[in-house]
């Protein structure tokens, strides 16, 4: 007789997502599914809107990442009004995306992952926590806070407010940066840097735990995207995309983000609202890939900073090829948050950064544009199409969470297998299944950033309906 | 260390959820140094920590369910140890005490904190108060008026009507 679990909601919101399980006759795990049960509906109704609206309507889309969203619809409505903006806009809307790349990974890894990998996985859920990981390490707990602090307060400082900003406009930024603001900014490098350093030296001690959890979480080959720099250094404002495949073999290089869609399509499954991108030429089975810190990591042939380098060698160590456990998204967080403080600090010297010249106006010139950026989470791009008037009248957006949707359901299946069997349902394996998928830091409208104050229910189903058994966490 | 932080909470985008915003405003429209730093957010997330750690007193603004709508309600905001506020602590938001609990667990300070609530009336998508929690913004003011110039005795805790 056939069962299946079900992880019902994976999410804050009710609906959002969930887990399924399903079992063979024997109890052993085939198949996993994460669904994704709430529709967005923003390329929608957005039609008929003002083109130049869109990057303030866009932000909407997320609390935690509106500032990716904001950038990658100010790129594309950059290609509808068909302007080069100033060099010192583009530099400004560096800092703000790098900023938001270090405040967001610093939410994935200290108050999300830092339980776990403190406490470890089995660890009593009423102490792994936040309250947990401030008993235990206080440090830690407080480097987290300062780091979050110090990316929300430059998104502030240059936008006004530190979600939904609305300054990145259309042809550039609002606004130029004030020398006051800057100095404040870089008041804050060196404690920034130290936190970061800090994490980092803990967290490579601490992986010596999880060797199981390396070997079980989404560790499989795959395809790994992103957007290098000419040089193929870590670019995650502007430049074009890179394909690595899992020996470290060149796919694609140099890849225009204007020709996203002759290379990379979506498809979709019945029981979930969440489309799944593949590499076109590689088919639907075999073009799946990887996003996101991890994948910017694998991909790129250098930092391109100073002491990111360095651990970039030391993490590159861990494996020939490219780094296959999504368990070392974490690790991959740290770089990129130390990477995004030193490349803030060195965007931040150049005196031009204090230019005036920050717009550039122009009325439609186009009736298309492509936007693509790099979020926190992985590759970003939103495409609009617009009429006569202006008005929107298509837009496809593909969020980094939704490359890695076949990922992450291959990852689930993996770690289910290797942690479940039969109706031997526990709370470790629970735990488990709730981590794999926070390696991925997926945003389903901040899905599993909140994962653990909704009721986590796993059930044990018979084909019949009946419930063999239910473990649920309040 | 600041003398005040004063933190108006809710989504300025559900009508009367957005009141602790409305206040904020208000306060910052008067421009009066008074010693407070102001904050208008969606969420009371842990890095407000350190701000608050930082604090002689801190006073929350938030709106409530239940009736009669526009009632203002004044309580202290006791700390919570760790597993005493969950599930929320698992996330990135908090509530009031959690808050505190979370100052007090990582900076070992622990601010005079009280809440300062209004019961609303009406959450639709918009940007305005309703009438209710509207005629409560007065009151609030003069609360918090109040409240920065002396300890909250017994008789400012508990509930009074607007007006």
């Amino acid at each position: 007789m056939g069962r299946q679990i079900t992880i019902d909601p994976v999410t804050r919101l009710e609906g959002h997502a969930k887990i399924t399980l399903h079992l063979d006759d024997q109890g052993a795990v085939e198949a996993a599914h994460f669904h994704v049960t709430q529709l967005r509906g923003f390329e929608k109704f957005c039609e008929g809107r003002r083109f130049f609206e869109m990057p303030y309507l866009m932000s909407r889309i997320c609390g935690i990442c509106p500032v990716s969203h904001l950038i990658a619809s100010a790129k594309a409505c950059d290609a509808i009004l068909a302007v080069s903006i100033p060099e010192t806009a583009a530099n400004l809307r560096r800092v703000m995306n790098l900023a938001q790349i270090i405040q967001s990974h610093a939410l994935s890894f200290f108050y999300l992952s830092s339980p776990d990998l403190l406490l470890g996985m089995d660890a009593d859920p009423a102490e792994r926590n936040l309250f947990g990981v401030a008993a235990a390490h206080p440090s830690l707990a407080r480097d987290g806070v300062g780091l979050r602090q110090f990316g929300q307060q430059i998104i502030e400082s240059l936008g006004g407010r530190r979600i939904h900003p609305g300054w990145v406009v259309p042809g550039g930024v609002a606004a130029p940066l004030t020398a006051e603001h800057r100095d404040q900014i870089l008041a804050g490098i060196p404690e920034a840097l130290n936190r970061t350093q800090r994490t980092l030296d803990w967290f490579k001690r601490a992986i010596e735990r999880f060797h199981e959890e390396i070997r079980t979480f989404a560790n499989f080959p795959s395809m790994f995207l992103g957007l290098v720099g000419p040089d193929g250094e870590l670019e995650t404002y502007d430049g074009k995309l890179r394909l690595r495949g899992e020996t470290g073999n060149l796919v694609q290089d140099q890849l225009d983000p204007q020709r996203y869609a002759e290379f990379f399509g979506e498809t979709s499954e019945p029981w979930t609202y969440m489309k799944f991108p593949y590499y076109k030429p590689a088919g639907r089975e075999h073009g799946f890939y990887r996003v996101g810190p991890l994948a910017r990591l694998n991909i790129i042939s250098r930092c391109g900073t100073s002491r990111a380098d360095q651990e970039l060698a030391e993490f590159r160590e861990m494996g020939r090829g490219a780094i296959l456990s999504s368990f070392h998204y974490h690790y991959a967080r740290l770089i990129e948050i130390l990477h995004g403080i030193e490349r803030i600090e060195e965007l931040l010297a150049d005196p031009k950064i204090l230019s005036k010249n920050v717009r550039a106006v122009a009325e439609p010139n186009r009736r298309e544009g492509i936007g693509v950026a790099e979020a926190p989470r992985g590759t970003l791009i939103h495409h609009y199409k617009i009429d006569d008037e202006g008005l929107i009248t298509w837009a496809n957006l593909i969020i980094a969470t939704g490359h890695n949707n076949m990922a992450m359901n291959r990852g689930i299946l993996q770690t289910a297998r290797h942690y479940v069997s039969g109706d031997q349902v526990s709370d470790g394996m629970l735990n488990r299944v709730e981590a794999v998928i926070r390696t991925f830091d997926p945003c389903l409208s901040c899905s599993t950033h909140a994962v653990g104050q909704m009721p986590m229910t796993v059930q044990l189903v018979a084909r019949d309906g009946t419930v063999l058994r239910e473990l649920r966490r309040n | 260390m600041r003398r005040a932080l004063i933190i108006g909470m809710g989504n300025p985008l559900r009508g009367d959820d957005g009141l602790g915003w409305h206040v904020i405003e208000r306060l910052r429209d008067r421009a009066v140094d008074d010693g407070a730093d102001l904050l208008a957010c969606h969420q009371l997330t842990p890095e407000l920590a350190a701000p608050v750690a930082q604090s002689e007193r801190v006073i929350f603004i938030d709106a409530a369910a239940g009736e009669p709508a526009g009632e203002i309600r004044v309580e202290r905001v006791e700390a919570v140890d760790g597993s005493d506020s969950l599930p929320g602590a698992l996330s990135h938001r908090l509530d009031p005490p959690a808050l505190v609990g979370y100052a007090k667990a990582l900076y070992g300070k622990v601010p005079e904190a009280i809440l300062v609530s209004v019961k609303g009336s009406d959450y639709p998508f918009s940007e305005n108060l309703s009438e209710a929690a509207m005629s409560a913004v007065p009151g609030v003011l003069r609360l918090v008026d109040e409240l920065l110039t002396g300890s909250p005795g017994p008789e400012m805790e508990g509930t009074c009507l607007p007006g």
